[in-house]
């Protein structure tokens, strides 16, 4: 045909051309073909771990996945562990020292407390064995200078409250209350030019560190209920009732209380921290293992700026001003207390 | 709601947090405290586990954020130092390297913002440095990058507080610390050795008590401390003086005056006017700080405390006996340079050194060179001379006989120089008369070698040379019985009084000058640079006066080499073969012995040292006695002439010293009579150069290749040419009108009416053109 060109007239004849097919070869795509393969870097599956764990390998590797980079990935390992802690009372000790440093993680806090609470309740005692580091942690929160942690620290404290009252307010009444005070914004001395935390904590985080007071408010409460009030507890053997070869000889027995020797420090470093104004120094060298320790502590040293602080929160009404009313409550009753007992 | 202040923001980091913190700390006091109680808590949980794996930056960066506000607060964080050094002390080996290098940081933080003392960070970190040493724990523990750090902190710390003035109480708080190191007897003394050169060579620590710990050092069993210390004496004094050169020396990239002129001449504005203040801000610190006050320039070698202790010691527990086989050969060297330069700067006697040489002082030997320079160095006229003459003997036996190469015989007879002018009766003549035959030698290096021997024996006792060698001065001297024998071994040639002081006398006297000009200031002012100058301007008037006071047979004589010489350096080096010429000789010789030595003389001094040597010449031909003086001479002989004019000078300096203060103007004036009269000379070699093992070869000069020798050739001829320069441009033109006119074809001109005029012109005309064309040319050159 004149005017059409080579090039045209061989594309034209190539439509006509059958395919030859080969053996052992894949056959050619059509032309409309459209391809859907795709490369990616990582796959990611959403229930990766979602079985529940048998054996004790993979407890432990389950534990590893603790320091996981992605928050979502430590946030399933706690999930998976508190649905299957197991009953063997050996590997809680591994189980808590990798889960514990956690309680400064905001991301995992809601599974932390879930699969806490599980272990205290499942092993009576696990929390009296692990007070020492559980409450490191716990006042670490405390002061943390994330916001987030912070408002997260007093639910912990709660659990140390609720599955180990005694230990906790034998070996920690003075540091988690002096916690508190840093916690809640209150100051220990009193003093016109020491405010400034007391605007500028409130105010500049906004509704999310206001809203955390009144969990605060309501552990703390918990917490001077459980550690200036006398508890009797089943537990607890008439000595009276029983024969003995001296009535004292009760004295000289081991008591029952776990880490009975905790506050001599024999086997732990511990660095001293000394503070600069005298009431304060005083009461760090003070071990409040006793009741009447505690009490004397709580009437001299932190009652009064603790009714100073409590004061603003009432005023400013709400559910604040309704946990801070009962809290002030509370600290009225320990004082008709001690003026009885006196 | 209340009003919201700018600065009510609660940080939520830490590095924001300190930034507050520094800017108004009394505002932001319960911020901190609450950040001080997380330190605590996280400090109570690394205590509780110091050994996990947590990679825990949030302490450290706690750590340094207390640190960094704790001036802020003294009273909250008085305990706060002290817990960083007890954690480090205890826990070291469990601290991340990160961590560790963090508390180290803000200790060193600490001291520089004056909350811990320097003696406290320096007890914290020292004991660091060395302590892991011992066992395996080294694996993933980063103790290089520890040791980096501890040691860096340590040398700018001392620094840092030796700066405006020494702080002798810590330098010597320091040095107790590398003397226990250094008694431990372990490898671990390296470091305090490391340390001390670091000092020393920055000028830090310049006193006895340096040296002392680097005489421990050297006297170490350990090979490497004990040859860091030797190093230290060998080497650090000249790497000290280079890094005093190198800070002199490097100049900033601005130029002070030009940012002068810049200020004047540009719009003026803050920002450059803060410059030009910068700049001369820098330019003051630089000049300040060379010429630091408390910086004193002793070399090592001199401030020890007991020479002759260090160097028996030395000798006995790195050399004698079996003791030297731990070291090799380089280190081996070393040691003999070291207690060679000691015996022969102290002039001590270590007579076991000389015989233990003889065992390296074979030609085959490695290094041989070396150690004849120690052998050199270690020889002074207090050693008895058998002592040194074994050394002496074994050298000439081995070195020097007709079946050696020259270089061999050359350095051999070089050796023997060397040694004879500290120790001259370490030969006997038969001896020394065989080795001055080889001055005949067809190889230059040894024939210069062995002049170089003629000449000094002509010095120093020209009755050992033969009657042919003692050449015309010396020959002139000993008939005359001026000289009087051999030196001998034990006679010092003690000085009484100031060198030359006589001559001020004289000199004084001749000026006319009164006895006490030593109120006036001017006498007491001396400027350098001015100094050279007039040195030279009235010594070229003295030499004309004396010049034609004398005019004697052969003055003619004495202007010409010198002249010579002030034209050529080199010609000092080309030996005339004219025996007779004493002069000449003389001059050659003492030109031969010079490069041998390290320090190579400039220009400016060779010239001086010419003159002078010129100078006493004359003066020994006007008057023959003058140097007797301070001639060596053995007391026992002396003629009655002589006592008469040491009873002379005697009188003349008690006359002076008595009468009046010397100034630094007499000072200078009397070192220029001094160089004059040629005093410097005949007082005698220094024992502290040391000897130049490279120069005992002497020059060696190879066969050329032949690309070598047309390279050399070629090399003359630079910027000259050859041929013609026909057809050749300088700059780049078309022809010029001549050019063109010359090059036109014959047959085009000739029918050009100014040529063909020339026929039809009368004779007359013809006659006239010719005459002015030969008046032209005439004239042209001029």
């Amino acid at each position: 045909m004149a005017g059409s060109s080579k090039r045209k007239k061989a594309q034209k004849a190539k439509d006509f051309v059958k395919p030859k097919l080969k053996v052992g070869k894949t056959a050619a795509k059509p032309s409309n073909h459209t391809d859907t393969s795709f490369k990616a870097k990582t796959i990611t599956l959403n229930q990766q771990i979602g079985k529940r764990l048998t054996s004790e390998q993979d407890l432990i590797h389950q534990l590893s996945l603790t320091k996981h980079h992605s928050d979502s990935t430590r946030k399933e390992v706690l999930q998976n562990l508190e649905g299957s802690l197991p009953d063997n009372p050996s590997l809680y000790k591994q189980i808590l020292a990798s889960v514990t440093p956690l309680i400064l993680d905001p991301e995992v806090s809601k599974p932390l407390i879930a699969l806490l609470t599980t272990a205290a309740r499942k092993q009576p005692g696990l929390m009296d064995l692990h007070m020492r580091s559980v409450v490191l942690f716990v006042l670490s929160a405390m002061s943390h200078i994330n916001p987030r942690v912070r408002n997260n620290s007093s639910k912990f404290l709660e659990i140390l409250i609720d599955y180990a009252p005694q230990s906790l307010s034998k070996q920690n009444f003075v540091k988690v209350l002096k916690n508190y005070f840093g916690l809640m914004a209150w100051t220990l001395v009193d003093d016109k030019t020491q405010k400034g935390l007391a605007i500028t904590a409130s105010s500049a985080q906004g509704g999310s560190v206001k809203k955390a007071r009144i969990p605060h408010l309501q552990v703390l409460q918990k917490f001077l209920r459980s550690s200036l009030f006398e508890v009797t507890s089943a537990k607890d053997i008439d000595w009276s009732a029983v024969v003995t070869v001296h009535p004292q000889s009760f004295r000289y027995m081991i008591p029952h209380a776990p880490q009975p020797y905790a506050p001599l420090k024999l086997f732990v470093q511990e660095l001293q921290s000394t503070q600069t104004d005298l009431s304060l120094s005083d009461i760090d060298s003070i071990s409040a293992e006793d009741l009447d320790t505690r009490r004397r502590v709580f009437s001299e040293v932190f009652m009064e700026p603790m009714k100073r602080g409590v004061a603003p929160m009432i005023k400013e009404g709400g559910e604040v001003g309704r946990e801070a009313n009962n809290l002030l409550s509370c600290i009225l009753e320990f004082e008709q207390d001690l003026k009885q007992n006196n | 709601m209340a009003k919201k202040r700018r600065c009510a923001v609660l940080p939520t980091n830490i590095i924001l947090l300190q930034n507050v913190v520094r800017r108004d700390p009394e505002s932001y006091r319960e911020e901190f405290l609450q950040q001080y109680a997380h330190y605590e808590s996280l400090r109570d949980i690394f205590l509780m586990n110091p050994s996990a794996e947590d990679k825990d930056d949030q302490f450290a960066d706690l750590i340094g954020f207390v640190g960094a506000v704790c001036s802020c607060y003294p009273k909250e964080t008085a305990n706060f130092p002290n817990e960083l050094k007890e954690i480090l002390t205890t826990n070291h080996r469990d601290l991340s390297p990160d961590l560790r290098e963090k508390i180290i940081q803000t200790l060193t933080m600490l001291r520089n913002k004056d909350v811990i003392s320097s003696e406290m960070l320096i007890q914290t970190l020292f004991p660091l440095l060395t302590i892991y040493s011992r066992g395996g724990f080294a694996a993933g523990q980063n103790v290089k990058a520890l040791r980096k750090q501890i040691y860096s902190t340590l040398v700018a710390l001392l620094k840092n507080v030796n700066t405006p003035a020494k702080n002798q109480k810590l330098n010597r708080q320091t040095q107790a610390l590398l003397f226990n190191l250094l008694e431990q007897r372990d490898p671990q003394g390296l470091w305090a050795t490391k340390l001390t050169r670091e000092l020393w060579r920055r000028g830090i620590w310049d006193d006895s008590r340096t040296v002392e710990i680097m005489t421990q050092a050297a006297l170490h069993p350990d090979t490497k401390v004990a040859i860091s210390g030797v190093k230290f004496f060998l080497g650090a004094d000249k790497e000290r003086q280079d890094m005093f050169d190198d800070q002199s020396s490097d100049e900033d990239g601005f130029d002070m005056n030009a940012l002068k002129h810049k200020m004047n001449v540009n719009k003026k504005s803050g920002k450059r006017a803060k410059k030009l203040e910068m700049a001369v801000k820098s330019v003051k610190k630089k000049n300040g700080a060379k010429h630091s006050a408390t910086y004193l320039n002793f070399s090592a070698i001199h401030l020890l405390r007991d020479p002759q202790g260090f160097a028996d010691d030395l000798f006995v527990t790195h050399l004698s006996a079996k003791n030297a086989n731990k070291f090799d050969l380089d280190q081996k060297i070393m040691i003999m340079n070291l207690v060679s330069r000691l015996v022969g700067t102290h002039k001590l006697t270590v007579l076991g050194l000389y015989t233990f040489f003889l065992k390296y002082l074979t030609p085959k030997q490695r290094n041989v060179t070396q150690v004849m320079a120690a052998a050199a160095q270690a020889s002074h006229d207090l050693v008895p001379p058998e002592t040194i003459a074994v050394v002496v003997r074994k050298i000439a036996d081995e070195f020097v006989s007709d079946g050696v190469a020259a270089e061999v015989a050359s350095a051999g007879l070089n050796t023997i120089r060397e040694i004879l002018s500290r120790a001259p009766l370490a030969i006997d003549s038969t001896l020394l008369q065989d080795l001055v035959e080889y001055k005949g030698s067809k190889s230059k290096p040894v024939m210069m070698a062995a002049r170089s021997l003629v000449t000094l024996y002509r010095e120093v006792a020209p009755e050992m040379l033969h009657r042919k060698d003692r050449g015309k001065t010396a020959s002139m001297e000993l008939q005359a019985g001026e000289k009087k024998g051999l030196p001998q071994f034990g006679v010092e040639s003690t000085t009484s009084g100031i060198p030359g002081l006589e001559l001020l006398a004289k000199w004084r006297e001749e000026q006319g000058l009164p006895g006490d000009d030593e109120a006036d200031d001017a006498a007491w002012e001396v400027d350098d640079e001015d100094d050279a100058s007039d040195i030279e301007g009235e010594w070229v008037t003295v030499e004309s006066d004396k010049e034609y006071d004398v005019s004697d047979s052969d003055d003619d004589d004495d202007d010409k080499p010198e002249g010579d010489n002030d034209n050529d350096e080199n010609s000092d080096l080309d030996l005339s073969d004219d025996e007779d010429d004493n002069d000449d000789d003389t001059n050659d010789a003492d030109g031969d012995a010079k490069p041998t030595k390290k320090r190579r003389l400039t220009k400016e001094e060779a010239r001086e040292a010419r003159r002078a040597r010129i100078a006493e010449r004359k003066r020994r031909r006007l008057n023959p006695d003058a140097d007797k003086e301070a001639e060596p001479v053995a007391p026992k002989q002396k003629s009655e002439e002589e006592l008469a004019r040491e009873r002379e000078a005697e009188k003349a300096m008690t006359e002076l010293l008595s009468s009046r203060v010397l100034t630094p103007a007499d000072f200078a004036k009397l070192q220029e009579l001094r160089t004059e009269a040629g005093v410097e000379k005949i007082m005698g070699l220094k024992n502290e150069d040391s000897v130049d093992s490279d120069g005992l070869v002497g020059p060696v000069k190879y066969k050329q290749l032949r690309e070598e020798k047309i390279a050399q050739a070629k090399e003359g001829r630079e910027g000259r040419e050859f041929g013609s320069r026909k057809g050749k441009r300088d700059a780049p033109h078309s022809t010029t009108n001549k050019e063109k006119q010359r090059q036109k074809n014959f047959v085009m001109m000739i029918h050009k009416k100014a040529v063909k005029g020339k026929q039809k012109m009368s004779l007359r005309d013809r006659q006239k053109l010719l005459r002015a064309h030969i008046d032209k040319q005439k004239k042209k050159g001029h």
